[in-house]
């Protein structure tokens, strides 16, 4: 079965939508609103349209989603060592109803920024290393930096 | 000074250069169309940053700036290359029938822009446009902006945007994860040689693999480099599929033996994208001059520590298991969507012979039809040839890109 993948595109458009969650989130936070259309748009987006718990493991089964989501929890120094550990963070995030954030504490809605902040931080760094094109032959030594900074 | 203050003037002059680029003398639309869709989300960026300051909250207000930032530094290159786009250098002989391939390929909102650029190498930037998911923007370098005959490697940057239209990464991913995590337990040991700090873990169940996070990393950066590779099979499928045989006439012009350097781990070795291409093309490389294609690329280095020569052999690995799955699938859409573009040796034969009598082609065929009759010719021609007269490359290119206007104009009067 193909799981759900966040392509190129999906991964850039996501900048900006997390940034917006963000800031909807703060706004929130400071009560001039309590929806946010843009944590909406990014849920359906991180979820591929589904919104409930039990998609979560499905979402995690993908190594790529997880060790995007992962490195967007840390952001706010939040270490899950294993995908069952990150499950419950995931799933208060797919669940989460954005048009009535009024219902959550203060706790929780920061807990919701700071991933969103955290993702935008991991997907701006992932949008600067995408060379437009590099040349068909060669390019300037790439780090496969990942491995070394574990 | 503030970020914000810097970010906000940085913003505003990005603006400003639109403002006066959108003053050019466009000669297509394309251009004109994709300038003012980058305004629009240079001003929404301003309004963001605009947003973020009155929040007040630190974190959300460096995000934002680090945010615009990285869009300056992305799309700073584009706006270069949508300027560069008006410039008559470019060999606008050619456009429209480079549009209307991408049309066949991509669907009639399909745009296309062509530049010459300063960078020794074809290039294409769907991989960061993703606002604007139907522009196809080709460079070709510059010193070689008159010669027709590496027009063959459009059809490897029309590719990436195939590949995009198609949603091939999606279609992919979880294969390429799925071998990758086979890679993996089939050479744990090679993996434990590389990561000796994670010495206690053993061999484990797919699921398991998943669940570790560290390891989750390592799968995701590997299926991300084979990704990445496979694509740029794909796009050599597709380039092989509609240019024929001159597709390997103009890689190989281009890029043996190599260009020194480092390898590109985003890429698989030249000399095995060759072998994929002379294996998977669906043509007799010996048959069109080559004795040993692969062999013509010689190996580049790549600098590396074991860490990092282990995530590569196993993207290598990966990429190698569906490389010809990914032929076939480029073969298949390429026939599909642009037969009337794929090479038609009749038509070739004729225009061939035209070129022997100095004239432009007035034969039905397609733009493919015509360069391969051109890489004919000089390599019929190349020994015998006398370039103190002139050089048979701008003699042909000549020839080539006459013979694609009168195409053009015939295509045109059949529409009418």
């Amino acid at each position: 079965m193909t799981k759900h993948h966040l392509n190129r595109i999906a991964r850039d458009l996501a900048v900006e939508q997390s940034l917006d969650a963000a800031i909807e989130i703060v706004e929130v936070l400071k009560g001039k609103r309590s929806d946010s259309p843009a944590l909406a748009e990014l849920v359906s987006m991180l979820s591929g349209q589904v919104q409930n718990r039990s998609v979560t493991h499905d979402l995690l089964s993908n190594s790529q989603t997880a060790s995007l989501y992962h490195r967007a929890f840390a952001f706010s120094g939040k270490k899950y060592e294993t995908a069952a550990d990150l499950s419950d963070a995931v799933s208060i995030l797919i669940t989460v109803e954005s048009d009535n954030l009024s219902k959550y504490n203060s706790e929780e809605l920061s807990f919701l920024r700071d991933f969103c902040l955290g993702l935008n931080k991991e997907l701006v760094s992932e949008a600067c290393h995408r060379v437009p094109e590099p040349p068909l032959a060669r390019k300037k030594h790439k780090d496969l930096a990942m491995a070394n900074e574990y | 000074m503030s970020i914000e203050f810097n970010t906000r003037e940085k913003l505003r002059a990005v603006i400003g250069q639109i403002d006066r680029l959108l003053l050019s003398d466009f000669p297509h639309t394309a251009s004109e169309e994709a300038l003012k869709r980058l305004k629009k989300f240079f001003e929404g960026q301003a309004n963001r940053l605009k947003r973020a300051i009155a929040t007040n909250h630190i974190p959300t207000i460096v995000g934002a700036c680090s945010t615009a930032n990285e869009r300056i530094y992305d799309y700073l290159p584009i706006l270069g290359f949508l300027l560069r786009s008006t410039n008559v250098r470019n060999s606008f002989e050619a456009y429209y029938s480079l549009l209307s391939l991408a049309r066949a390929l991509l669907g009639n909102d399909a745009e296309f822009i062509l530049s010459s650029e300063w960078d020794y190498s074809p290039l294409t930037y769907p991989m960061n446009v993703s606002l604007l998911p139907k522009f196809v923007l080709l460079g070709l370098p510059s010193s070689e902006s008159p010669n027709a005959l590496i027009l063959p490697l459009a059809g490897h940057e029309l590719g990436h945007s195939v590949w995009q239209n198609e949603q091939l990464e999606n279609h992919y991913a979880t294969t390429i994860e799925k071998k990758a995590q086979k890679y993996m337990k089939s050479n744990w040991k090679s993996f434990q040689d590389a990561f000796p700090e994670h010495q206690e873990l053993s061999v484990l169940s797919d699921d398991e693999l998943i669940d570790n996070m560290f390891l989750a990393q390592i799968i995701s950066e590997i299926s991300s480099l084979s990704l990445c590779q496979i694509e740029e099979c794909f796009c050599d499928g597709i380039g092989l599929t509609i240019f024929g045989s001159s597709y390997f006439y103009a890689f190989h012009y281009f890029l043996a033996p190599n260009f020194g350097g480092y390898r590109s781990p985003d890429y698989p070795p030249l000399s095995v994208r060759a072998r994929y291409m002379a294996k998977y093309g669906e043509i007799d490389t010996k048959y069109i001059g080559f004795k040993n294609f692969e062999k013509e690329f010689h190996e580049e280095t790549f600098k590396s520590g074991s860490r990092e020569k282990y995530i590569l052999n196993a993207a290598d690995n990966v990429t190698n298991n569906v490389a010809r799955t990914i032929y076939r699938r480029a073969q298949t859409i390429a026939k599909k969507k642009a037969a009337d573009y794929t090479p038609n040796p009749d038509a070739q034969a004729h225009i061939l012979r035209m070129f022997e009598n100095g004239i432009p082609s007035e034969a039905e065929g397609s733009i493919s039809d015509i360069v391969n009759a051109g890489w004919n010719f000089v390599r019929q021609n190349r020994d015998t040839w006398k370039d103190a007269d002139r050089p048979i490359v701008e003699w042909v290119s000549e020839l080539i890109l006459k013979s694609i206007e009168v195409l053009e104009y015939q295509n045109e009067a059949m529409q009418c």
